[in-house]
């Protein structure tokens, strides 16, 4: 599910969701997930999220398994980039300049993916890509879910005018193209590395907010609630022991999912020169460049853009699982 | 109906109201215009000229008020750059070669998209099925941009079939139409093929079945009505979504487009350009919304009332 698909404003909100229903009532009535008290080692009763619940059912899907082992592999190259990488990031050599492929003719077996026109290597650029990406998708997610969550519980839970406030420019940013939205925020930012995560971190959480809101309003008319509101239970109680731990099911889901979409976006804007400063090695500013190159060297263009395909293939993939593991329905129709 | 009608009317224009809202504050909380657009080394006096000129030196309010009033009547400034032209003339003329490239790409998305999802939908597990899949997932694995410089070095590099660049006949708004829908494509097979997925499963759809009438008819005449709504409602949110992408379409295809236009504005700093073209699209969006909305109240009934 992509943003496209969930910018379908209102309707979420007014029907909700019956998938995400069973999601949420499967969940546990207000048990933490992955609570240790919580038994576990029984199969029936365990918690949805239980690690030998998802190893076994993540053990029988071959998809799952392939993305688990892209987002691991390309974690990897992220983190020992320098000692995958044969040459550093900006470590150029003019005398080999503008060569291609190791496998086409000229190619040099010293650079498997060729170089650019300055000769850094492009294999080695890419490998060090890696973190751009993933830090702005894993980041830039992670605070979208942050404050998508905080707003969405608070809003939904004590409605009233700040409901109404938080709604209301949840809908305004939903409204702007988001890719626009997201040009022109980056444009008024700045090229810089925080600012792209700060930039996807804000303009990622209308979304969760909604999601959030819409579970929250569901939540608040189930019986274990209502019962702990009429014992007395306070905000301070409710909110954390109650409410969260039912969100996890359909956010954790949805924040894979924003996580590739935050590396497509922000690739776009490297292409767009809007990005992470030109001299860091991203896969968007290596698009930038293959542009420049295009019917030239067209091997600058084609291998970032393989990298960002298979990281994403990796991530829906794990992600499609994820989403039929924890939602029992979504697997049903398959 | 009447009532939903006024409700969402009312809806879009406060939507409308906060996207000029937003967007002035936008371009102003994150500094001075006036340094963003000129050059760091200009003399003070022509600095402060400058400011004079854009009215950028009276109170934030008064400003404020001045932006939003000619706002409300269609007047979105003018250009920094192309000899002070109005932002909206530059606009108008640019739009339609983005309206053009965007509905081309969505038919591409749903010309392919649901026949394919119909036909893998209907028989889960099949061939047809797993390409559905396949193509599904592609569509969220592929980025657009990506996908137009791989056509530009397959289709009019190395076989010249098809023009690189440009807007110029038929030919020449098949590539960024296909890079643009791409992504469309995929999410619409999938929505297509869950959608006949459960659809299948149905009652009458059975009786068709058992009654032997031939499985092509059954598609296009029982399943295929019933998987309509889902699609249509998507198709105003996909335009919308096209509209964004054609931002980086344009640039790859050199198509003479709004998105292209946005690209040269930030480019060159002319942020009243930027401005305006945001708020532009912005608003296009908010009216599309409101018109799928309508039209899908008038069509299923249920909804007027929520």
């Amino acid at each position: 599910m992509t943003r496209d698909g969930n910018a379908d404003r209102g309707r979420m909100r007014t029907t909700g969701d019956p998938a995400r229903a069973v999601t949420s009532t499967a969940g546990g009535r207000g048990a933490a997930p992955n609570d240790p008290a919580d038994g576990n080692d029984d199969a029936t009763s365990a918690s949805l999220f239980s690690p030998r619940r998802l190893w076994s059912s993540l053990r029988r899907d071959v998809g799952g398994l392939t993305g688990l082992s892209i987002v691991l592999a390309v974690i990897a190259a992220a983190v020992f980039a320098p000692w995958i990488a044969p040459y550093g990031p900006t470590e150029g050599d003019f005398m080999s300049a503008r060569l291609p492929p190791a496998w086409m003719d000229g190619g040099s077996s010293a650079h498997l993916l060729g170089t650019d026109q300055l000769g850094q290597d492009v294999f080695s650029r890419i490998v060090y890509g890696a973190r751009v990406s993933l830090l702005v998708g894993g980041l830039g997610a992670l605070m979208a879910v942050s404050i998508g969550v905080t707003f969405g519980l608070l809003a939904g839970y004590f409605g009233g005018w700040f409901d109404s406030l938080v709604t209301g420019l949840t809908n305004l940013l939903l409204s702007i193209p988001y890719l626009v939205l997201v040009i022109v925020v980056a444009t008024v930012l700045g090229r810089s590395l925080t600012n792209v995560i700060l930039l996807f971190g804000i303009t990622g959480s209308p979304l969760f907010v909604r999601v959030a809101r819409g579970e929250v309003l569901r939540l608040k008319r189930l019986a274990y609630v209502e019962a702990a509101v009429g014992l007395g239970a306070s905000a301070g109680r409710i909110i954390p022991i109650h409410l969260l731990p039912n969100l996890v099911g359909p956010l954790v889901t949805l924040a894979t999912f924003e996580v590739s979409a935050m590396i497509f976006y922000e690739s776009g804007l490297g292409f767009l020169g809007l990005s992470v400063p030109p001299d860091v090695p991203s896969w968007g500013n290596m698009l930038a460049l293959g542009r420049q190159f295009l019917t030239i060297y067209p091997w600058l263009a084609i291998f970032p853009g393989v990298a960002i395909a298979i990281t994403a293939l990796g991530i829906n993939l794990f992600g499609d699982w994820l989403r039929d593991a924890i939602d029992p329905r979504a697997s049903e129709r398959e | 109906m009447f009532r939903y009608v006024i409700r969402r009317l009312l809806e879009s224009v406060l939507l409308m109201l906060g996207v000029l809202v937003l967007v002035f504050f936008l371009v102003r909380l994150t500094g001075d215009p006036v340094s963003l657009i000129v050059p760091m080394d200009a003399p003070t006096e022509q600095r402060e000229a400058f400011r004079e000129l854009m009215g950028l030196n009276a109170p934030l309010p008064v400003q404020f008020w001045e932006y939003m009033s000619r706002a409300v009547q269609g007047d979105f400034g003018n250009s920094l750059r192309r000899r002070g032209e109005a932002n909206l003339g530059i606009i108008l003329e640019r739009l339609p070669a983005t309206i053009q490239l965007a509905l081309a790409a969505l038919a591409f998305a749903v010309l392919v998209a649901v026949p394919l999802g119909l036909a893998g939908g209907m028989r889960p597990g099949s061939a047809v099925d797993r390409l559905a899949r396949a193509v599904g997932l592609a569509g969220q694995t592929v980025p657009s941009f990506w996908l137009g410089m791989l056509l530009i070095v397959l289709f009019a590099v190395t076989l010249r079939w098809l023009p690189s660049f440009g807007r110029d006949g038929f030919a020449s708004i098949i590539l960024p139409a296909v890079a643009l829908g791409f992504a469309g494509m995929g999410q619409l097979v999938r929505l297509t093929r869950s959608a006949v997925l459960d659809v299948r499963r149905a009652d009458y759809v059975r009786t068709a079945h058992a009654k032997g009438m031939r499985a092509l008819r059954v598609s296009l005449l029982h399943v295929l009505p019933n998987v309509a709504i889902p699609i249509v409602s998507v198709l105003g949110v996909q335009f919308t979504y096209l509209l964004g992408g054609s931002v980086y379409i344009e640039v790859v295809f050199a198509w003479p487009g709004l998105g292209s236009l946005l690209e040269n504005a930030i480019r060159d700093a002319d942020f009243p350009l930027v401005q305006a073209i945001t708020i532009f699209i912005s608003l296009f969006a908010i009216s599309i919304h409101l018109l799928t909305d309508l039209a899908y109240g008038l069509l299923d009934p249920r909804l007027r009332r929520a």
